[in-house]
């Protein structure tokens, strides 16, 4: 019986251990094949966390919108809007079990970015030109894809995840609004042996082109409304 | 001759050694029960924390997410939850994690709560790949070889029912399996948990081997400076403003994780290990703002505390407790 329970145990670890190093010997002794189908979903892990280095950059997600021209103003963009910022003060700060908000704007934000530079430089100036219209994101597409680029589906989904968020906020946050921009601020933490001087690191910034609002079918309003409707007069 | 002899006689010790440790007992039973009423913990205050986002992150305030879904969708049945619940319906249904989490904290037909505990968890999160953390993998992977340990034989409520049961002279459930099945998949699972904690902090430290932050002793330095694993600004200053302390915990964090296995291999080692590990969690949970992954992990490490400390240690609580207690009865009752 110790021989069933050693097997099953050795099988299903060494299988465990190869996924966790991601050692190329391990990996080509049980086939990437096999590997893969077998430790997912249930198995899938990765404990390199704040490894090699932590992270230490800081990505806020910002949204602006374009309002539209009204008989006393011209059409104008709003001032920027952090919708992690907003997320640090509404969900982390002071909070000593924070919800997934800690993460979700976060996250979205530096994958956004990260699907963006994943693409070649070539094709990545696209992505600053403006789309409106129906079916922009079929044109943004096909200009991405005119040619080969692996990396442009994932930056489909990505610009239409944060495309569909980002709408729907400036919707609550400004009322009608003809077009909406995304950008990631990138900031990296002060060095260590200079965090008691009065520095900040400069930041770097990735902006999409302004896009044709995308709303989303079905999404339940008020609940934007209640995280990031205008309160603040900005 | 007389080498073979000895070889083959320190194997064939070793085998029997393994299988009475396999077959004779349950092992870590009360480390188990540590782990049931840690993870109870994770989903209740889970539930609790995100309560006022639910909508937002996994609801019907969630549609904008759906591009980006399949990258940690699960297959049917794990498709519980969706976005095009209505309100009531979404909130309903979290509620239900809630509850199954209160019954595996309470130990309530244990291995029912926590494999449904486990479908729920799984159903959830999977359905936004950005608010899934390491939380997640942590939680599932083990709650799932905990779901075949016996859960439930200490410290809950299934014991307590067995107890009156048993006392009362009521016939037991009738087994349908021999005896010793259930105790080789308990000991197995509590075997499987261990070697997956030794792969998570032996990943974890040696990955971090090869960063130059971790290697000048600043690395714990920098997640404080990111916004969102920053709840308290002034601790995190205050915690960071000694580079002798900085070094320190940044290097007992390394040295704790890669020889995390090996210390437990006698009891001063242990005990050293344990309280490093903890102390580390401590500090992730509280400066970092991450205490549901620190319970995920504290709650399975628990299981390399020893049966018998934990008997101790349950007796000293009695012995000051139960006397007292029962005096605040009797001036209760009068």
């Amino acid at each position: 019986m110790v021989v069933v329970v050693a097997l099953i145990l050795g099988w299903h670890f060494f299988f465990t251990y190869t996924w966790g190093t991601s050692s190329i010997a391990l990996r080509s002794l049980i086939g990437t094949d096999l590997l893969t189908s077998y430790m997912n979903p249930m198995f899938t892990q990765g404990w390199a966390v704040f490894a090699p280095n932590p992270g230490s950059t800081n990505v806020s997600l910002q949204v602006r919108a374009m309002r539209p021209a009204t008989k006393a103003a011209s059409a104008e963009a709003t001032p920027w809007f952090s919708i992690t910022g907003s997320d640090t003060v509404q969900f982390v700060r002071y909070h000593p079990a924070p919800s997934r908000m800690y993460l979700n704007n976060y996250l979205l934000g530096d994958r956004f970015h990260g699907a963006f530079l994943a693409m070649s430089a070539g094709v990545r100036e696209v992505v600053g030109n403006d789309y409106y219209g129906s079916g922009w994101l079929n044109r943004l597409k096909a200009d991405l894809t005119s040619q080969p680029n692996p990396a442009a589906a994932s930056y489909i989904e990505y610009e239409q995840t944060v495309t569909g968020l980002a709408t729907a906020i400036a919707r609550q946050r400004w009322g009608t609004v003809t077009a909406v921009q995304v950008r990631t601020v990138s900031t990296p933490a002060v060095p260590f042996d200079q965090r008691f001087e009065k520095v900040k690191e400069p930041s770097s910034y990735f902006i999409e082109g302004w896009r044709q609002p995308l709303d989303v079918p079905g999404l339940d309003s008020a609940i934007i409304q209640d995280f990031y409707g205008k309160r603040d007069g900005s | 001759m007389d080498a073979v002899d000895r070889v083959t006689g320190a194997l064939v010790r070793n085998y029997r050694a393994g299988e009475a440790w396999l077959i004779d007992a349950k092992r870590a039973t009360y480390g188990v029960a540590v782990a049931r009423i840690g993870y109870g913990v994770v989903v209740v205050g889970f539930v609790v924390a995100n309560f006022p986002v639910r909508d937002f992150i996994w609801g019907p305030g969630s549609g904008w997410v759906k591009p980006i879904q399949h990258q940690t969708a699960w297959f049917f049945p794990f498709v519980f939850y969706s976005s095009n619940d209505p309100g009531w319906l979404f909130t309903l249904k979290f509620l239900l994690l809630g509850v199954t989490g209160l019954a595996l904290l309470l130990g309530w037909h244990s291995r029912i709560a926590a494999i449904a505990t486990l479908y729920l968890y799984i159903s959830l999160v999977s359905t936004n790949p950005v608010a899934y953390d390491q939380t997640d993998n942590a939680f599932r992977i083990l709650l799932f070889y905990f779901c075949f340990t016996d859960m439930s034989a200490r410290w809950s409520l299934d014991a307590r029912r067995r107890r009156r049961r048993r006392r009362s002279g009521a016939p037991l459930p009738r087994r349908w399996l021999p005896v010793w099945f259930p105790t080789i998949l308990h000991n197995g699972a509590v075997v499987a948990v261990a070697l997956q904690l030794f792969i998570i902090y032996g990943v974890a430290g040696l990955a971090k081997v090869a960063g130059s932050q971790w290697a000048d002793g600043t690395a714990i330095y920098y997640p404080l400076q990111l916004d969102s694993l920053d709840p308290w600004p002034w601790l995190a200053q205050l915690v960071t403003a000694n580079p002798l302390v900085v070094n320190i915990a940044t290097y007992v964090s390394v040295y704790v994780e890669v020889f995390f296995a090996f210390m437990l291999l006698t009891r001063w080692t242990r005990i050293i290990a344990l309280a490093g590990i903890v102390s580390m969690h401590v500090g992730i949970a509280v400066l970092m703002g991450l205490p549901f992954f620190s319970l995920s992990m504290m709650a399975a490490d628990g299981i390399f505390i020893r049966d018998l400390s934990y008997a101790k240690a349950q007796r000293y609580v009695q012995e000051r407790t139960v006397p007292w207690l029962s005096s605040r009865r009797r001036a209760i009752l009068g």
